[in-house]
């Protein structure tokens, strides 16, 4: 990046950095400030027998796209943390300060402590992508942040020392678009809205996850139309308190705390 | 009289000669600008305008 920071990419133009396939090791986050970012692409392999990957293994951020900034294109990409014990609270993907992230299709996190933030007016387009291995959340909009994470998937977001671990959050009026995606395997819940934070959740399906499969409290709200629950270890719909769920044609059913839950005959 | 003329036919040989040179300097430079996505040696230039109407791939080896 530091190579092409000051090319100028006149309108009619793009640039386009193509990771050759196999691992590119970073030592750092890598900040995508550049002036014509809205013309520059970071294209992998489409091999996928033999990806492109980005890999860390400290604890840092993987891609950075702040203060109004704009990464164009981000596509056929594995970033990958390589040392969970060492990644500390970092993003694969973070659009912060009003920064904006447009993905293309292939673009998967995995190691990472969150997969995609976007906060503080960030905004990442991220549909058809795909987290594993998270910590606190996979997919996480605060403080007026937004992802658009239709089509996507969450698996194993797991912080259980700290009792965390969501496929999507929403917190402090962050919203998230989930419709279609799926959350499996997680530990505190599938989707998860807090605080002000709102998820559209049309058609998406939360499945084995350790607690509830939609969770929302403290002013969070979900809408899930269409939208079903199983085979959790919690509540299909869990509402600890104060926040809000709706969903039409909402299906729920095999939820262990759901089945506790009801009185015997 | 004469002595001065053959003194500034002088300058004036080493002058052509200095401008040949700086021509081929310059020259060189020209070619070493030419698209750095082509090269097979990059070269980047800290301010460089991509092309119009370009679609530039800057291939970056994997390990």
């Amino acid at each position: 990046m530091k190579a092409i920071a000051d090319w100028n990419i006149p309108a009619s133009s793009q640039v386009t950095l193509l990771l050759e396939a196999g691992i590119h090791a970073q030592t750092d986050c890598v900040r995508v400030h550049h002036r014509c970012g809205a013309r520059l692409r970071i294209v992998g392999s489409d091999d996928a027998a033999r990806p492109s990957v980005l890999r860390w293994t400290k604890a840092t951020d993987g891609l950075y796209v702040g203060q109004n900034h704009v990464l164009g294109c981000l596509a056929q990409v594995r970033i990958e943390h390589a040392a969970r014990a060492a990644r500390g609270n970092g993003s694969g993907v973070l659009a912060d300060e009003g920064g904006h992230v447009h993905c293309g299709s292939g673009v998967s996190v995995s190691g990472f402590y969150y997969g995609f933030t976007a906060r503080r007016r960030g905004s990442i387009r991220c549909a058809g992508s795909k987290v594993e291995g998270a910590g606190d959340a996979g997919y996480f909009a605060y403080m007026g942040g937004h992802l658009d994470a239709t089509e996507t998937e969450s698996r194993r977001a797991d912080d259980r020392a700290q009792r965390l671990g969501s496929g999507y959050v929403a917190e402090y009026n962050g919203t998230i678009d989930a419709a279609n995606a799926v959350a499996m395997e997680c530990f505190l819940a599938g989707y998860n809205a807090l605080s002000g934070g709102t998820i559209r959740a049309h058609r998406a399906v939360a499945r084995k996850n350790l607690g509830s499969g939609f969770q929302s409290r403290d002013g969070g709200v979900i809408i899930a139309h269409d939208a079903s629950s199983a085979d959790n270890g919690g509540y299909g719909v869990g509402n600890p308190g104060g926040g809000i769920f709706a969903g039409n044609n909402f299906i729920s059913r095999g939820n262990k705390a759901d089945r506790e839950a009801k009185p015997r005959d | 009289m004469k002595e001065r003329d053959h003194w500034f036919e002088g300058a004036r040989t080493i002058h052509i000669r200095l401008c040949f040179m700086a021509l081929l300097v310059a020259a060189g430079a020209v070619v070493r600008g030419d698209n750095p996505a082509q090269s097979t040696q990059p070269v980047f230039y800290q301010a460089w305008s991509v092309p119009a109407g370009s679609n530039l791939h800057v291939r970056i080896p994997s390990e």
